[in-house]
């Protein structure tokens, strides 16, 4: 290999760097949940020091080599101490261990670096990617409202009184949403107008929500026209309001869609893939009928695209065939074909197809029916697999990416850890505030779960008021202390009793794919670590580990 | 006096090392570096061709530095491959238990990935 210019060299270590501060967040709180035993009195320090000595190990060698030295030196000089205290661990008195355990808490405030997840983060969230949200709204009382409670969703809020405020705002940066009340009063000027303005500058347009106080067909027409994604009369449901704004998030920046397409012409398939690719569509190609089944189920398409007629089979066959499998009877198919002949058409559609299209296609028409087909099918199936109260992925669907987060997470010899979360004593909180209330409080640990984890993490709602989390690339010790930190956050949140404001805790188990990989099995051993957080006086969270 | 040298192993099981090692002795250094993640695949990568040095992590799981090195003293094609290993500075004891396994150095971690590979190459050629 040839040696590369100095820039070249530079701009990689600065990649290296920063791949390396995002990681270290999750080795320094992996740290402290392998030392947090040794903090417990009566304990045998042999099994968590043996798990802590090359953790630190490891850290003197890779914090130093990022450029991280006083970090290196403290796990340096904790390494050296540990190791002459292994030979008489039996005689450690309880004191010093907790010293140790507050030594590793305080490495993190060594670090010189930041991590890039975290460096513009809100308040309150640990990870994750934050959304600006800008909010329109010229009452004081709802605009202040509005604010703290999207911020305790985990956004970035930023609330104005008048269209004046917002034009400003707007022109010093682009939020990802905005939340806009249309009926100001005089003072505050027109948001319906505004809104129209300022879509019409704006590509691609800023996903908005209006809320309004007259709710009829004029207004619901002039709110689309002006750009809107959602829509709410006064007074608003906030966990509602919540709800759409993230499924709006995922429209825009979701996974581009993909589309599989069967034809035996190839110039045909690889004019899909240019056409649509340009439109940022997946096309997967399939020019033998008898690869389509698995190509189904590696790609898991958004849509299908037939050519009706095909050596050994017809499209209307393959999408029968298609359809002989319940996971894609909700898949929108489209055939593609050069018969005009309008009998055939429809004997093809009445057997599975949803539209047809004439070859030679028009580019354009190719694309807004794929897009627009795609884009409903999407959100169909996110409804479907989604719980309604939390917009959490249902216990079919939660469990079913569970399976595809393990087998991934096996595959790239990455660990991938399971949590199951329960509400503690939530039948109390029914029973003393009414269920109305309690719905409140599983839609904000259904958010609070949603805003703080990271993108690619798993959160579902698996039964009442029990939550599935799977956390991609982490350990049950490093998710265990992610999830305290928000464990801790969630038993500070205040809520509006009958009577009293009150609170309420969870309690946490989990597990991860180290020692076990089937799915039954990672589940069990996660519900049996959060059984034993019950047992053991609720309001904490246990890793399968903490009692082997 | 030594070949020159070109090709260099480096087995270490973390990620972030691996990655700034091929670009300290690779991008920086000119060497031609491939890497293995453990004991076990570095093992399989000798099988199908030899480097001129082998750079060892001493701490991984499964099988450590030495480990690997008692390993490839018993076979014949690699018992006299020159060895470096790497790790977090340690006593001068447990230096020169490590030379005595048959290194020719032992580099310390951290270390700056602008020099990495000049240290290198001054232990390659000091070699006797």
């Amino acid at each position: 290999m040839t040696p590369s210019t100095a820039s070249e060299i530079q701009a990689e270590m600065a990649a290296l760097n920063l791949a390396y501060q995002a990681r270290l967040t999750d080795d320094l709180l992996a740290l402290q949940a392998q030392a947090a035993p040794l903090a417990q009195p009566d304990v045998d320090v042999a099994a968590p020091l043996a798990r802590l000595l090359p953790a630190l190990h490891q850290l003197i060698g890779s914090a130093g080599t990022f450029g991280e030295v006083a970090l290196s030196e403290a796990a340096r000089a904790l390494e050296l101490q540990l190791r002459s205290r292994q030979r008489q661990a039996a005689a450690w008195p309880l004191d010093e261990r907790k010293a140790v355990v507050e030594t590793v808490r305080g490495f993190s405030r060594l670090r010189t670096g930041q991590d890039p997840h975290t460096a513009s983060v809100a308040p309150g969230v640990i990870s994750g990617q934050v959304r600006r949200v800008d909010v329109l709204e010229d009452d004081p009382s709802i605009l202040s409202m509005l604010v703290s409670s999207l911020r305790s969703f985990g956004y970035a809020a930023e609330g104005h009184a008048s269209v004046a405020a917002l034009e400003r705002s707007l022109a010093r940066r682009r939020p990802d949403a905005m939340i806009v009340d249309v009926h100001l009063g005089a003072e505050g000027g027109n948001g319906l107008a505004l809104l129209e303005a300022l879509q019409d500058r704006r590509h691609p347009p800023i996903p908005t929500l209006v809320i309004t106080t007259r709710d009829d067909f004029e207004h619901r027409l002039r709110a689309v026209r002006a750009g809107a994604v959602g829509f709410f009369s006064k007074p608003v449901d906030l966990p509602q309001l919540e709800n759409r704004l993230e499924l709006c998030f995922d429209d825009y920046r979701g996974e581009p869609f993909r589309v599989v397409a069967v034809d035996d012409d190839p110039l045909l398939l690889a004019r899909y893939q240019l056409v649509l690719g340009r439109a940022g569509v997946g096309v997967y190609a399939v020019s033998d009928p008898a690869q389509l089944h698995e190509t189904l189920n590696a790609v898991v398409p958004d849509l299908l695209l037939l050519d009706v007629q095909m050596p050994g089979c017809t499209g209307a066959e393959l999408a029968q065939m298609v359809r002989f499998d319940e996971r894609w009877i909700g898949l929108p198919i489209i055939y593609v074909s050069a018969e005009a002949d309008v009998g055939l058409q429809t004997a093809a559609m009445v057997r599975g197809g949803d539209e047809f299209m004439i070859k030679p296609i028009d580019d354009s028409i190719l694309v807004a029916t794929v897009l627009s087909r795609a884009r409903r099918s999407r959100a169909l199936a996110n409804a479907l697999a989604r719980d309604s109260l939390t917009g959490l992925l249902k216990h079919g669907a939660a469990k079913e990416q569970l399976s595809q987060a393990l087998s991934r997470a096996v595959r790239a010899g990455q660990p991938c850890s399971i949590a199951m979360i329960d509400l503690d004593h939530f039948k109390q909180v029914n029973d003393t505030h009414g269920h109305a209330t309690g719905d409140k409080v599983i839609r904000a640990l259904a958010s609070l779960l949603k805003n703080s984890l990271r993108k690619d993490d798993i959160v579902g709602r698996y039964g009442g008021e029990e939550f599935l989390v799977v956390m991609n690339n982490l350990t049950a010790p490093a998710a265990a202390a992610k999830l305290d930190r928000l464990r801790t956050q969630f038993s500070a949140l205040e809520f509006q009793g009958a009577e009293a404001p009150f609170q309420v805790s969870f309690s946490a188990g989990v597990s991860d794919s180290r020692s076990v990989s089937d799915v039954a099995d990672v589940l069990i051993e996660a519900d049996a670590a959060l059984y034993r957080a019950k047992d053991a006086g609720r309001n904490r969270v246990m890793t399968a580990d903490d009692f082997t | 006096m030594p070949d020159t040298l070109h090709h260099i192993l480096h087995v270490e099981d973390d990620p972030a090392i691996r990655r700034i090692v091929a670009l300290a002795l690779g991008r920086v250094g000119g060497f031609e570096v491939r890497s293995a993640e453990s004991g076990a695949e570095a093992l399989h990568m000798l099988s199908q061709a030899l480097p001129q040095l082998l750079l060892l992590d001493v701490m991984m799981p499964d099988m450590d530095g030495p480990m690997l090195l008692s390993q490839l003293r018993a076979r014949d094609d690699t018992a006299t491959l020159p060895v470096m290993f790497m790790t977090a500075k340690g006593s001068d004891d447990e230096r020169a238990h490590l030379r005595q396994l048959g290194a020719v150095a032992v580099l310390e971690k951290p270390f700056d990935p602008m020099t990495l590979a000049a240290v290198v190459r001054q232990h390659w050629a000091a070699q006797t």
